[in-house]
């Protein structure tokens, strides 16, 4: 049964890694974008959009697996004094108040992205650009961080937060 | 009314601050007291429509695409090991100085930084080289160890910043503005930690080797800067695009950042692994500060809706401050939580309630943004948090924590001289504006 667990850990953790490529695709966005105004005087279509979505594909496909790897920032000055049982009680409190507020934000986005998408929203720039696929992908980075935040809930009850992070790769968040 | 908001507005301080010190993110903390506020203040229909686009208005931005672009260029400058050439060519022409390795690693701190917008890999990467340099020539911990966190604290001070950045999308500043507010205190950081080494080793007997006799040529000098091209390359791609009004900063980061893939893949080496793993790194820690924007973003909606941000300026214009005083008093809570928290989480947790008070006090926001970065350098060299301390005792594991908090002590000193040049002085940091 822990499989199940760690599955979902790991999939959060590769959709995470697939995310990264967006920060490669913006760079050659916008070097391709700079390139041609300035030597040709022909600026890439969009760049600004696909630059932007790109930037929601980033954020929110990632934040599941920075849950999967602990890498979100926390004040451990007191959580380090703790004994192990302690310890225990304090992650199951902290993540059931992260899954009832990602919970609700996942909720009421997701409810958006389908009101975007049947009103087919579109920005209007220089050329109209869809909205809604934007929103679809900020809603289902958000419902996999709330799955995740609910593995890591039940998988902590159940098994413990050690048992559960085993063998999971580890990053820091810190600038 | 307004007293109940007002006691709503304490209280949800109060169980935000609870919430983190039991250990929940920070971001977990900020976006459920953020949501209890915004539910107990709006009807729910208002909270419904802000909740549900909140997410996607707080990042959709082209401006913010700035972050992970700079995150990547760092990295990709750490994976190049463009900090051991900056060591070995600052050696060079300060090595013969007393103390000359650890002025050395400060130099060297600042050349990486004008590439990386990171502290955390400013210390890291240079305590590679430097530290167990410094302690095969007979540096003490504490010089070898404080020099390298201190100085590695310039990383977010030099442009481009990872803090600047941060501290730009929550207050809506100039990013442009505040990397060329920092040129100049970060360059002064630099020469008064060089100053203040050079004094430490000549006065403390034991503090570093006797460096006679070692002095270098014009012509090794000369060399010895061509060893660092990638640096000045780097720095000019960014810092030209920019100022010539070539591209915005998303623009110059994106150039940067294509600069940096470039060095490595010159390098040689697993090229393909390390841009992935630079790749997979940003994600990660681009999804952690903006999860925490969000939250921050939230929390500062449902605050000033019960007015607290609005009564704190009120209550501190009645005293009728001179503006340098009320610029420290708003700097000591940043002072304070650097103890405790890291530099991302005080300025988001603090900006919602304190940058109001700023701007209705006819502080700089620019200025203001370099003086909590310098708190927060502050923050990465002093226990418990100290990350930066930790940094090098990870890197370097033979380091002893305690001598090195030691030996960041006069570094701090050196930091707090620096703050309040700043506030007396202005110009110093809006001198490039």
């Amino acid at each position: 049964m822990i499989r199940l667990f760690t599955t979902i850990s790991r999939v959060s953790i590769a959709v995470g890694s697939l995310s990264g490529l967006a920060t490669g695709a913006m760079m050659i966005v916008i070097v391709t974008d700079v390139v041609g105004r300035a030597f040709f005087a022909a600026p890439l279509p969009l760049a600004t959009e696909i630059s932007v979505m790109l930037l929601i594909v980033k954020v929110f496909l990632g934040m599941a697996g920075a849950q999967a790897t602990d890498s979100n920032f926390q004040v451990t000055v007191l959580v380090d004094q703790l004994s192990p049982r302690w310890k225990r009680i304090q992650r199951i409190l902290s993540l059931v108040i992260a899954l009832a507020g990602i919970g609700l934000i996942a909720w009421l986005s997701t409810q958006q992205a389908i009101t975007s998408t049947r009103q087919d929203e579109i920005s209007f720039g220089v050329h109209p650009w869809p909205i809604w696929p934007e929103r679809i992908i900020l809603a289902a980075g958000l419902t996999l961080l709330v799955v995740q935040i609910a593995a890591d809930l039940i998988g902590t009850v159940v098994w413990g937060h050690d048992r559960m992070k085993a063998g999971l790769p580890d990053h820091s968040g810190s600038l | 009314m307004q007293s109940i908001d007002l006691a709503l507005g304490f209280g949800l301080l109060g169980g935000m601050l609870v919430l983190l010190f039991i250990g929940v993110p920070i971001a977990y903390s900020l976006l459920t007291a953020g949501l209890i506020g915004l539910m107990m203040t709006r009807p729910w229909i208002a909270t419904e429509f802000l909740v549900s686009t909140f997410s996607y208005s707080a990042s959709a931005n082209l401006a913010y695409v700035v972050l992970p672009l700079f995150l990547f260029m760092g990295h990709m400058s750490f994976s190049a090991g463009i900090a051991h050439r900056a060591f070995d060519s600052a050696r060079v022409w300060v090595g013969a100085l007393p103390g000359g390795m650890a002025i050395a690693t400060v130099f060297a701190c600042a050349g990486f930084a004008a590439v990386s917008g990171s502290s955390l890999a400013t210390s890291a990467t240079v305590a590679q080289v430097a530290v167990p340099r410094m302690l095969k020539e007979g540096y003490s911990h504490a010089i070898a160890a404080g020099s390298v966190a201190a100085a590695g604290t310039l990383g977010v001070l030099i442009p481009p910043s990872g803090l600047l950045i941060v501290y730009a999308i929550a207050t809506e500043t100039s990013v442009p503005d505040l990397f060329l507010a920092g040129i100049v205190p970060g360059l002064l950081t630099a020469v008064l930690y060089a100053i203040m080494l050079f004094g430490w080793v000549r006065l403390v007997p034991g503090a570093g080797p006797d460096t006679r006799g070692r002095g270098t040529t014009l012509r090794e000098k000369g060399a010895a800067l061509l060893y660092s091209w990638e640096i000045v390359l780097l720095f000019l791609i960014v810092m030209g695009t920019i100022y010539l009004g070539i591209g915005t900063a998303t623009e110059a980061a994106a150039f940067g950042a294509a600069g940096a893939v470039l060095i490595v893949m010159l390098r040689g080496g697993n090229r393909r692994a390390i841009v992935w793993r630079g790749l997979v790194d940003t994600g990660v820690t681009t999804s952690s500060v903006f999860l925490l924007i969000i939250g921050a973003g939230l929390f500062g909606l449902a605050l000033t809706t019960t007015q607290v941000p609005q009564q704190l300026t009120l209550w501190l214009t009645q005293f009728d401050l001179p503006v340098w005083q009320l610029t420290l008093l708003l700097l000591l809570p940043y002072l304070f939580l650097g103890f405790f928290v890291d530099a991302i989480t005080m300025m988001l947790l603090t900006l919602p309630i304190i940058f109001p008070v700023v701007l209705d006090a006819g502080i700089n926001p620019v200025l203001f943004g370099i003086l909590v970065t310098k708190c927060a350098e502050i923050g990465a060299i002093t226990p418990p948090v100290g990350l930066n301390i930790f940094v090098v005792k990870n890197t370097v594991p033979e380091i002893d924590i305690m001598h090195a908090f030691r030996g960041a002590i006069p570094f701090v000193l050196v930091e707090l001289v620096i703050i309040g040049l700043l506030v007396a002085f202005n110009d110093i940091a809006l001198i490039l504006i």
